[in-house]
């Protein structure tokens, strides 16, 4: 091939790409966009007694006697944007002989106390037609723990249900039997729970 | 073939750290709620200044128409109010000596029961803790032989406060030779008993 053919080749060539390019152009297109798209992540906040981060001393009950009697309830309020669900853990109870009066009748350690008082842990959410957050088990409120403060469990996993923006309740009854008598006399017993709002069950 | 499983099994152990890892990610707050105290109060009394209280009372040489007086400080050492009660116990009675003058009205030295022939009577006042007087309870005379056994009330003592007990034991005027060297043995309790709610 000579010179001239060479570039009428190139020249053919050239002009179909031109002609396919154009074409490619020309081709129907419509483009809609979606901007701004976010993830947000949600939150788990949970509120005791409307406090966020600090420890709630419920019971500082001093001079108990046999036949004494109270109520402490926990308000619990899921603070966060996400449902969770509510377990109680790290439950720990301490006693301590604390006094010995002359008059105690067991001053071994340690204390008696826990082992002598009745406790009613329980959701006090008003189920069944109770009252929420009045410190009686009624309606069909569900027991968490019943018996002895000594025997109550390290943790309950209870997987109780808080949706977003609402609030229930955890209450505690005791109780000293009127039967005691002077093992307990001066002694004294502490209680540590944790309330833990979780994503899962 | 030994390297393969080495790697097989470094795999899984990534993978159940990863595992692992995601469900420690999940979501949660907790509160908590710790150092909640339940303490029992205390019901103690001291008598005389003793608890517990080891006294003991000898009431020698009674003659009638005498009296013989045996005093007591009960305090509430303990962090409740309490009720106060008393009993005199009266553990036996016994002949004793036996002058030739008792002879001619009790020659076996078998009529001992002077428990008959002894007037109680008991007087108590209640202070409170920096002394200042509240009240008072007084029981008039009866033989011993009546209140033997019978628990008495003394009175309401908060903590802190005290009751000065006075007991008269008063021979009555009438007893004869018959009671010359007879012995009456008792026991005194006291019993501070915690305030039930009515």
């Amino acid at each position: 091939m000579n010179a001239k053919g060479v570039l009428i080749s190139v020249m053919c060539i050239a002009l179909v790409a031109m002609i396919a390019g154009a074409g490619t152009l020309a081709y129907f297109s419509d483009t809609e966009t979606s901007t701004g798209n976010t993830f947000t992540a949600g939150t788990l906040n949970l509120k005791v007694d409307d406090q966020d981060g600090v420890n709630i001393v419920k019971f500082m009950v001093t001079d108990i006697k046999p036949g004494d009697s109270g109520v402490g309830t926990w308000k619990l309020t899921n603070a966060g944007s996400l449902d969770g669900y509510i377990d109680l853990e790290n439950i720990l109870v301490t006693d301590d002989e604390n006094l010995n009066p002359e008059s105690e009748t067991d001053t071994t350690e340690p204390g008696d106390l826990s082992a002598n008082m009745d406790v009613v842990l329980f959701w006090d959410d008003g189920a069944g037609g109770g009252t929420a957050g009045n410190g009686v088990q009624d309606g069909s409120e569900a027991i968490i723990y019943s018996g002895k403060l000594r025997n109550i469990a390290s943790s309950y996993n209870e997987s109780y249900f808080l949706a977003s923006g609402n609030t229930t309740y955890v209450s505690m009854t005791w109780s000293v039997a009127g039967t005691v008598g002077n093992d307990i006399q001066g002694d004294k017993v502490t209680l540590n729970i944790t309330f833990e709002l979780a994503q899962t069950p | 073939m030994r390297s393969g499983i080495l790697i097989s099994l470094l795999v899984i152990g990534t993978v159940a750290m990863v595992a692992g890892a995601g469900t420690l990610a999940y979501f949660s707050d907790t509160e908590i709620s710790t150092g909640n105290t339940f303490t029992a109060g205390t019901i103690d009394i001291a008598v005389d200044g003793q608890n517990p209280w080891k006294e003991n009372f000898t009431l020698k040489d009674l003659k009638p128409c005498e009296t013989a007086v045996i005093e007591l400080n009960i305090t509430n050492v303990g962090t409740n109010p309490v009720d106060i009660y008393k009993y005199l116990i009266v553990t036996g009675t016994d002949g004793g000596l036996h002058p030739e003058s008792e002879l001619e009205e009790d020659p076996n030295d078998t009529i001992n029961n002077i428990d008959d022939y002894i007037w109680f009577e008991l007087y108590a006042e209640i202070y409170n803790e920096t002394g200042v007087w509240v009240a008072y309870t007084i029981y008039s005379p009866r033989n011993v032989s009546e209140i033997n056994c019978t628990k008495m009330y003394l009175g309401y003592l908060e903590p802190g406060w005290y009751m000065l007990v006075e007991q008269r034991f008063h021979m009555h005027p009438e007893v004869t030779n018959w009671a010359q060297g007879d012995v009456m043995y008792f026991d005194e309790e006291i019993i501070a008993e915690q305030i039930v709610p009515t």
